[in-house]
C-alpha cells in the first residue's frame, strides 16, 4: 500500500475505502520514543496486561474485617456517608483506565508502560488506514493513544544512598593499600601470638581486651596505690590520710581497680576451677540450693574480671606476686573472710571495701576457711590456694597460672568445703583456647544475658583469637553446650539457647 | 468492567507485526459522517496518482462518496467531497497500533470470550487531510465560526416575575415514608427468647451493632430491645466501636479469630 506498484507514466489508483463496524474492538495507538529502538518486527512473545492499581486506590482501611468478628455493620456505608458529608465523592476504581504494561520477549525482555495521553483528538480524528483482503482499504477510528515508555529494571538510589555512593568514588583506588595494610596486621598478629606461645596461656589477651590505654596505665598506679593502702593496713590505719585517697580512687575508678585487684586472684581462680574439678565427684546436695543461688555471682564477676584484665596488668602483677606473694595471699585471705561473714556474692564495691578492713580478721578466718567443712564462700579457696601454695613453699609464681599445677594436688586432698560444692552439679569447666578462646564460662555468660542461637554463639567466639579453626571451634562448642545443656526454644524458627539465671 | 479479571497478562498477537498501516488525520466532520455510515458501503475512495515526471511527488486524494455526503441532518450544512492527503513520515517515534477487543458483557456463549489483545500493525506513513478550499468548505467554516460566535448566556427582558418554586406543602419522600410507616404498624413487644434469637444471629455476622440498625433488625421498640441487650451485650462507651452494642464474651462465639488466637498461642 505504501509502495503503489510502478507501472505506466501517469498511474492512478483507486481503493475504496470502507468503515467496519465493530463496536467491541478498539484500535489504539501505542507510541514508543526512538530511542527505545523498538521494532515490532522483532517482537516475539508480547504480553500486554493492565496495570493493576486497586490497592493504592482503595486504601482506607481496609483491614477491617468485614464480618464476623470485629466487623461493625453497615460500618462502609456510614463511612461513606460520611465522606459524602465532607464533600468527597469515591470514584469507583476503573481499571480500563489504568496504563497498559507491555512485556516484549519474555521475562527478561524489556518491559513498558503505556500511559494513555489526552488531547490528541480533540480538534480531528485519526484513523488507521489497512489493506482489506478484497484490495480495498479498512479504516478503523484510533480511540486512545498510550505512549509507552521503558521501566526501569533496577531500583534508582535515593538521595542519601546516592550521597553515600559519591563519597565512595576515590575508594577504589585505594584498595591496593588496603590489602597492604591487611597483609601488615596479619603479620604482625602471627608474630604477637608467637610471642604468646612462649608466655603463660593468658598472654594472648593482650592484644584483645584493652579497653583503652589508660587502663593499663591506671592499673599500674593502683596497684602501687593498693600496696601503698596493704602497708597502710599494716600500721593498722594510723596514716589515715594518706590512705583514704587510693580508696576514693579505688571506688572512682571502679573497674580499673577491680581488674588489678582482681588481677592478684586471676591465677586462684585457675586453681578454683580445677577445684570444680576435683569436687564433682563429691555430693552435697542440701547445700545445692544455696550453690545455685550464689553461682551467678560468681560467674558475672569472673566474666568481669575477664573483661577487665589485660596482659600488662598480669604481668606486672605477676612480678609484683614474687615480690610480695604473700601479702597478696594474706588480702585475698581477707577478702574470703569477709566473704564469709557477709555471706554474700561477690559484688564489687565490697571487695574494694573489704580491703581496708582490718587484717586481724582476716588472719583469724584464713585458717578455718583452709582446708575446713565451714561454709566460706568462693573467694575463700582462692585464699585456700594461695595459702597452700605459699606452703609447699612456691610463692614465688602462685598467683600465676604457672603455679596451677602445683596447687591441684594440694586443692584435690583439700576436705569438701561447702562451697566447693556448690559446684558439684557442673562438670569441669571446658576451656579450650587460653582465656581467651571457648571456655564453658563465657558461653554461660552468653547464654545467661539473653538467649542466642548456636550460631551467634559462635560468632562470638570467632572474633576472638582463640588459635582455633572454625572445625574445632564447632567441636568444642558442640561439646561445651552438651556440658551445659542449656534451655532451648524455638523463636521464629531458630533454637535459641539460653540459661535461666538462677 | 465486564471482565472480571482485568489485570490479567495477555498475550498480544503478533501476526500482524510485520504490517505496514497508515495513520490518517481527519477532520472531524468527516469522522462525524463515517461514524454514522454503516459499515458495508464505501465511504470514500482513496486516489493515488502518480505523475511520469522525475521530480513530482506521488499525490493522494480523498473523494467522500454520495451517500455518506448524504447522511446528513436537515439544517446541516454540506460538507466538501475532495480532500487531499499530506503524506509524510514518521520520525523521532515509533508509533504502533494494537486493537483491543472486549468481549460482550452478557454474552450467552458457554465458553465465554476473553478479551483479546491484537497488533494491528506498524505505522509507517503520516495523511493529513486537507480539504480543497472551496465554496461548500468556506460555507462550512463561515457556520461553524458564527456558532462559535453565538455566546452561551444571552440577556432577556423579562415581562413578569418569575417564580421559580412553589412551596410545598408535604414533600412526596415525607409521604412515601408515613405511608411505609403507617403499613408497617407499631412495633410490638416480641417474646423475649425470639428477640434474643434475632439478636444472636444479627451477631453471627458482624461484632458490632448500632441500636439503631438493631433496631431495624428486629423491629422491637427501643427501650424493650435496650432491656435485652443490657442483658446479652456490653456497650462500647470508647472508640474504637463508640457507642456500639457487643456481645459479652461468654455468648461469643466468633470462629476465625478464635483459632487463629489458638494458633498463636501454640506458637
Amino acid at each position: 500500500m505504501s509502495n503503489p506498484q510502478p507501472s505506466a507514466p501517469p498511474t492512478v489508483q483507486e481503493f475504496s475505502i470502507r468503515v467496519p463496524k465493530n463496536v467491541r474492538k478498539k484500535y489504539h495507538v501505542m507510541r514508543f520514543n526512538s530511542a527505545t529502538n523498538t521494532d515490532f518486527s522483532k517482537w516475539t512473545q508480547v504480553k500486554m496486561e493492565r496495570e493493576n492499581n486497586a490497592k493504592e486506590f482503595s486504601r482506607h482501611d481496609d483491614e477491617q474485617p468485614k464480618f464476623g468478628a470485629g466487623s461493625e455493620y453497615g460500618r462502609e456505608a456510614r463511612e461513606e456517608a460520611r465522606r459524602k458529608k465532607f464533600g468527597i465523592i469515591t470514584r469507583k476504581y476503573k481499571p480500563e483506565d489504568q496504563p497498559w504494561i507491555l512485556k516484549v520477549n519474555g521475562k527478561a525482555g524489556r518491559k513498558f508502560k503505556g500511559i494513555r495521553e489526552g488531547g490528541v483528538g480533540d480538534n480531528a480524528s485519526y484513523y488507521v488506514f489497512t489493506h482489506a483482503a478484497d484490495g480495498g482499504i479498512e479504516a478503523y477510528p484510533l480511540c486512545e493513544w498510550y505512549n509507552f515508555q521503558a521501566i526501569q529494571r533496577y531500583k534508582a538510589l535515593s538521595a542519601e544512598e546516592a550521597e553515600q555512593e559519591f563519597g565512595r568514588r576515590n575508594k577504589v583506588m585505594n584498595y591496593f593499600s588496603l590489602m597492604l595494610r591487611k597483609r601488615l596486621k596479619n603479620e604482625d598478629d602471627g608474630e604477637g601470638e608467637e610471642i604468646d606461645e612462649g608466655k603463660p596461656k593468658k598472654g594472648k589477651k593482650s592484644s584483645d581486651f584493652k579497653i583503652s590505654e589508660m587502663d593499663e596505665w591506671i592499673d599500674s598506679d593502683d596497684d602501687s596505690s593498693n600496696d601503698e593502702g596493704e602497708d597502710g593496713e599494716k600500721a593498722e590505719k594510723k596514716t589515715t590520710n594518706k590512705k583514704k585517697p587510693p580508696a576514693k580512687k579505688a571506688k572512682k575508678k571502679k573497674g580499673s581497680d577491680e581488674s588489678a585487684m582482681e588481677e592478684s586472684d586471676d591465677g586462684d581462680e585457675e586453681g578454683r576451677e580445677l577445684d570444680y574439678i576435683s569436687d564433682s565427684s563429691e555430693s552435697d546436695s542440701d547445700k545445692d540450693q544455696k550453690a545455685v543461688k550464689e553461682m551467678k555471682g560468681v560467674e558475672e564477676e569472673s566474666a568481669l574480671r575477664k573483661l577487665l584484665t589485660s596482659d600488662e596488668d598480669e604481668d606486672e602483677e605477676e612480678e609484683k606476686k614474687e615480690e610480695a606473694g604473700k601479702e597478696d595471699a594474706k588480702k585475698d585471705g581477707k577478702e574470703a573472710a569477709d566473704k564469709t561473714d557477709a555471706k554474700d556474692n561477690n559484688s564489687k564495691e565490697k571487695d574494694s571495701k573489704k580491703r581496708k578492713r582490718p587484717k586481724k580478721k582476716a588472719v583469724d578466718k584464713k585458717k578455718p576457711a583452709d582446708g575446713s567443712t565451714s561454709d566460706s564462700s568462693s573467694a575463700s579457696s582462692d585464699s585456700e590456694v594461695e595459702k597452700a601454695a605459699k606452703e609447699s613453699g612456691n610463692n614465688s609464681a602462685t598467683g600465676s597460672r604457672a603455679g596451677t599445677p602445683v596447687e591441684k594436688p594440694k586443692k584435690n586432698n583439700g576436705s569438701p568445703s561447702t562451697k566447693k560444692s556448690r559446684m558439684d552439679h557442673q562438670a569441669p569447666m571446658l576451656s579450650y583456647g587460653g582465656d581467651n578462646g571457648i571456655t564453658e564460662e563465657a558461653v554461660r555468660r552468653y547464654l545467661m544475658r539473653k538467649p542466642m542461637t548456636a550460631t551467634e554463639l559462635l560468632q562470638k567466639f570467632k572474633g576472638r583469637k582463640t588459635g582455633l579453626s572454625s572445625d574445632q571451634l564447632v567441636n568444642v562448642m558442640t561439646q561445651i553446650l552438651k556440658k551445659i545443656n542449656p534451655v532451648k526454644q524455638t523463636i521464629k524458627n531458630k533454637m535459641y539457647l539460653s540459661i535461666k539465671p538462677q | 468492567m465486564s471482565n472480571p479479571s482485568p489485570h490479567v497478562d495477555r498475550d498480544l498477537d503478533l501476526s500482524n507485526c510485520n504490517r505496514g498501516v497508515w495513520l490518517v488525520k481527519v477532520p472531524k466532520y468527516i469522522s462525524n459522517k463515517w461514524d454514522k455510515a454503516p459499515g458495508n458501503i464505501e465511504v470514500g475512495k482513496l486516489r493515488i496518482s502518480k505523475p511520469s515526471g522525475p521530480k513530482s511527488r506521488t499525490q493522494v486524494s480523498l473523494t467522500l462518496s454520495e451517500s455518506v455526503l448524504c447522511l446528513k441532518e436537515p439544517k446541516e450544512k454540506s460538507i466538501p467531497k475532495e480532500h487531499k492527503l499530506d503524506v509524510s513520515m514518521v520520525t523521532r517515534q515509533t508509533l504502533g497500533v494494537f486493537s483491543h477487543y472486549v468481549p460482550p458483557a452478557n454474552s450467552d456463549a458457554i465458553v465465554p470470550e476473553s478479551e483479546k489483545l491484537c497488533f494491528e500493525g506498524k505505522i509507517e506513513q503520516k495523511l493529513e487531510c486537507h480539504p480543497n478550499a472551496d465554496d461548500t468548505y468556506m460555507q462550512l467554516k463561515f457556520e461553524s465560526i458564527r456558532k462559535a460566535c453565538q455566546p452561551v448566556r444571552q440577556v432577556k427582558q423579562l415581562e413578569r416575575i418569575v417564580q421559580n418554586f412553589k412551596p410545598v406543602s408535604d414533600h412526596k419522600h415525607n409521604i412515601e415514608y408515613e405511608e411505609k410507616k403507617k403499613a408497617e404498624g407499631k412495633k410490638a413487644r416480641d417474646d423475649k427468647d425470639v428477640v434474643l434469637e434475632m439478636i444472636f444471629a444479627a451477631f453471627e455476622k458482624h461484632q458490632y451493632y448500632n441500636i439503631k440498625d438493631l433496631v431495624t433488625k428486629t423491629r422491637q421498640p427501643v427501650v424493650y430491645l435496650k432491656e435485652i441487650l443490657k442483658e446479652v451485650c456490653n456497650y462500647n462507651l470508647k472508640n474504637p466501636h463508640k457507642n456500639m452494642w457487643e456481645l459479652k464474651p461468654e455468648y461469643r462465639h466468633y470462629k476465625e479469630p478464635e483459632n487463629q488466637a489458638s494458633g498463636s498461642d501454640a506458637q
